[in-house]
């Protein structure tokens, strides 16, 4: 079994100087800040000799005081061993530039391409580097950055200005400042995203391609996301993806609030997953404050997050059946009546239907009340039955099955490399889960399998969300023959959160995969960077290849089965 | 495969789930837990303003209000709490040292303009006081200011006595050091 020590050994042995500070940090998390020209190499020879073949993602942190940003490489191996890898790499913070390890990882292209435009870091050899959830005005402004004073400047009123086109819609644009102009560094062209005009321009090269909208208000899609097919004739030849529409700056705004106020914020990463990203959240902070919560509150989270994951796929299953057969509602309005169940069951702890705010640094909110295992002993009773009954409707429905089967496959290899993770990544042959990888909470003392599927495809995919809510069913109920009674909070919590200062990254099983939280403080009340990474971001990013070469018709069932939620995605 | 489906629409349909509630006639059954509008105990309200720190989107403002503890809260500044901004976490609740602030299980408050759900302490308040004990309130916390004031001005004199006899005590151990050492 390898450990973070191994892997640290063996970095040191292969590159000589190159790391320049490691520390191995619990939880079996490698820390290592590594020179920035050698990071592709590094890469490279965690991924072809340790089996990083994992990339989490990246942060981009700006440290105004030392005058410098610091660009965090995650990575981890799926399955071959439980190490996660930070790699953190320094840049000056004028004119800041780090090698892009798109070469290597298919996935670090958004990861990227969002600290490109977030934070205004180059990343040399990055293929396209153009905003991605950011408008075309904002670029250059690097909302991100800790010297960044509101768009339109509010203290000089100076960097924006306001324009009416010739349409009659009002558009901002930033003149360059004195010193710019002075310096003679005056952007001439800012890097934008292609309108539609131009794509067309660009790809339809003959007679009988056309480019078709889907999106971004759309009846069969999740959330406000445009999804451009370039189609030639029935198939789709390329898929173009554009998010961003709803970007609210979440992480933002969690670095304007005190560590408390956080909470109620991250539920509104996505509504559905809304005591999981508590967890995430709340785990990260209390790794830098060095609690554990006591075992009947972690016991509490369990219980409740499982029955999350019940709900949501239930939402999941219901919203895909109506997106393949649009005008057919009768199955979502099924499965809508027996989340309402599941919704009472966490709405009588939590004392809120979806967004929760519940978990607490070092507890929960509230005590399980009377009553509550009788009452969700028997809501599982339902939920298994009703369950049953779908399973055997729709899966083995012959229409379900011609339209499902072989649509859409991602192969174990396809679905590694383009960084998927949860369900889907499950349905293509890959046991990875958070919760049997990386147990948090008391998961490592509770019984269940990890459903997988060898087909990969649409059929699969939501096969494994329901088997996966028989899993839930029976984690619960050890859970409610388990728990303990004592505490809910854990003692010395202090009044005022102010957490040493320190970087943790603390991840945990999303409903619809790997859902991290890199929390940064610098020992004040507020955190200096909080980086949520979503699961629905990777699934989003692997959409257009995953589209390459298939029916329109199939094009919803495809993008259906992932079960996207944009609000994540956007943040 | 076609029966199958009938079948379970027929027993969805006769098994009686009730789905559909007459709902201002009929409200569902709310847990203990529930986050609603909230409820503010006026006599034990300490007016700290912790609530209005620790919210997230600086919907609680501290005013005036005048059937208070005047004992327990001397500036008589109670929460207003502007639900058009109000997101139900419940933050200020948990934070709550005196455990006045509890949320209710009322969740309807829908008004016909954005005044109309600002509510003002008189709206959250339970166990305002009526004139005679508030009469008597004032009376107290009149009592207690001034007993305050004599303790402090009983301390200020002490203090000034002591100093007093400190000086006097010096002067005069000085004085006997110098006779002392006249002495000598």
């Amino acid at each position: 079994m390898t450990t973070a020590n191994d892997v640290l050994a063996a970095l040191q042995s292969a590159f000589p100087g190159v790391i320049e500070e490691a520390k191995v940090g619990p939880e079996r998390q490698l820390w290592a800040t590594i020179k920035p020209d050698r990071i592709v190499d590094v890469c490279k020879y965690l991924r072809d000799n340790h089996s990083f073949d994992h990339y989490t993602g990246a942060v981009g942190v700006d440290k105004i005081d030392e005058g410098l940003f610091e660009v965090t490489e995650m990575l981890a191996s799926h399955g071959a061993h439980q190490v996660v890898a930070l790699l953190k790499v320094k840049t000056k913070r004028d004119g800041p530039s780090v090698k892009s390890l798109t070469g290597l990882f298919w996935n670090a292209n958004w990861y990227e391409r969002e600290i490109w435009e977030m934070l205004g870091i180059n990343f040399e050899g990055h293929p396209e580097l153009y905003p991605l959830l950011l408008p075309d005005e904002l670029v250059g402004v690097w909302p991100w950055r800790k010297d960044f004073k509101g768009y339109p400047d509010y203290n000089t009123a100076e960097r924006a200005i306001e324009r009416l086109t010739a349409e009659g819609y009002t558009e901002y644009s930033i003149p360059p400042t004195e010193a710019e102009v002075k310096a003679g560094t005056v952007q001439k062209e800012r890097p934008k995203y292609p309108t539609f005009r131009e794509r067309e321009e660009m790809e339809i090269k003959g007679e009988s391609e056309m480019i078709l909208h889907m999106g971004p208000q759309h009846a069969v899609v999740p959330g406000p996301f445009l999804l451009d097919i370039l189609v030639d004739g029935e198939r789709v030849k390329k898929a173009f993806l554009d998010v961003g529409y709803i970007h609210k700056g979440i992480e933002k705004i969690l670095e304007n609030r005190t560590y408390m106020q956080g909470i109620p914020i991250t539920d509104r990463l996505c509504y559905m997953a809304s005591l999981t990203n508590n967890e995430a959240y709340c785990g990260a902070v209390e790794r830098l404050l060095g609690i554990e919560a006591p075992e009947r509150a972690q016991y509490i989270r369990i219980i409740l997050e499982e029955l999350s994951r019940i709900q949501s796929h239930l939402l999941g299953t219901a919203e895909f059946l109506t997106l393949i057969a649009s005008a057919v509602y009768s199955p979502f309005l099924y499965m809508i009546i027996d989340r309402e169940d599941v919704l009472t069951c966490i709405e009588s702890v939590t004392g809120a239907r979806i967004n929760h705010s519940f978990v607490r640094f070092g507890g929960v909110r509230n005590d399980l009340p009377d009553g509550f295992k009788d009452m969700t002993l028997d809501t599982l009773k339902m939920i298994r039955e009703k369950t049953e009954e779908y399973k055997e409707l729709f899966l083995s429905d012959s229409i379900y099955r011609k339209r499902m089967e072989g649509v859409g496959v991602l192969s174990p290899h396809d679905a590694r490399r383009l960084g998927v993770s949860g369900p889907p990544l499950r349905a293509s042959d890959t046991p990875y889960d958070m919760r049997r990888e990386d147990p948090y909470l008391l998961y490592k003392d509770l019984d269940f399998d990890v459903i997988t599927r060898k087909e990969g495809d649409s059929k699969a995919r939501v096969e494994v969300r329901l088997d996966e809510i028989f899993e839930s069913c029976y984690i619960i109920e050890q859970c409610l023959d388990q728990i303990p009674s004592g505490p809910i909070m854990a003692e010395g919590i202090p009044k005022k959160i102010k957490p040493e200062p320190g970087e943790a990254y603390y991840r945990v099983e999303d409903h619809r995969g790997e859902m991290g939280f890199f929390v940064v403080s610098d020992g004040s009340d507020k955190p200096v960077k909080v980086k949520a990474r979503g699961p629905v971001y990777a699934y989003m990013q692997a959409l257009p290849p995953l589209l390459e070469g298939v029916y329109i018709a199939d094009v919803v069932a495809i993008a259906g089965s992932m079960d996207a939620c944009t609000s994540e995605v956007d943040r | 495969m076609v029966l199958k489906n009938l079948k379970m629409t027929l027993k969805r349909s006769v098994t009686g789930v009730e789905v559909t509630r007459l709902y201002p006639e009929k409200i569902m059954d709310l847990p203990d837990a529930e986050r609603g509008v909230h409820v503010l105990d006026i006599r034990k309200c300490i007016g700290c303003g912790a609530c209005a720190r620790i919210c997230p989107n600086d919907c609680i403002k501290l005013v005036a209000y005048a059937r208070g503890n005047p004992v327990k809260n001397k500036k008589l500044q109670y929460p207003q709490i502007d639900y058009g901004r109000c997101m139900f976490c419940g933050l200020c609740v948990d934070e709550c040292p005196a455990s006045c602030l509890t949320m209710s299980k009322v969740f309807e408050i829908a008004g016909w303009n954005r005044e109309d759900i600002v509510y003002d302490p008189v709206d959250i308040a339970v166990g305002a006081y009526n004139d005679q004990e508030l009469a008597d309130l004032a009376e107290e916390a009149r009592k207690a200011e001034e007993e305050k004031k004599r303790k402090a001005a009983e301390a200020a004199k002490a203090k000034k006595e002591k100093a007093a006899k400190a000086a006097g005590e010096g002067e005069k151990g000085s004085g006997e050091k110098a006779a002392k050492k006249k002495a000598e």
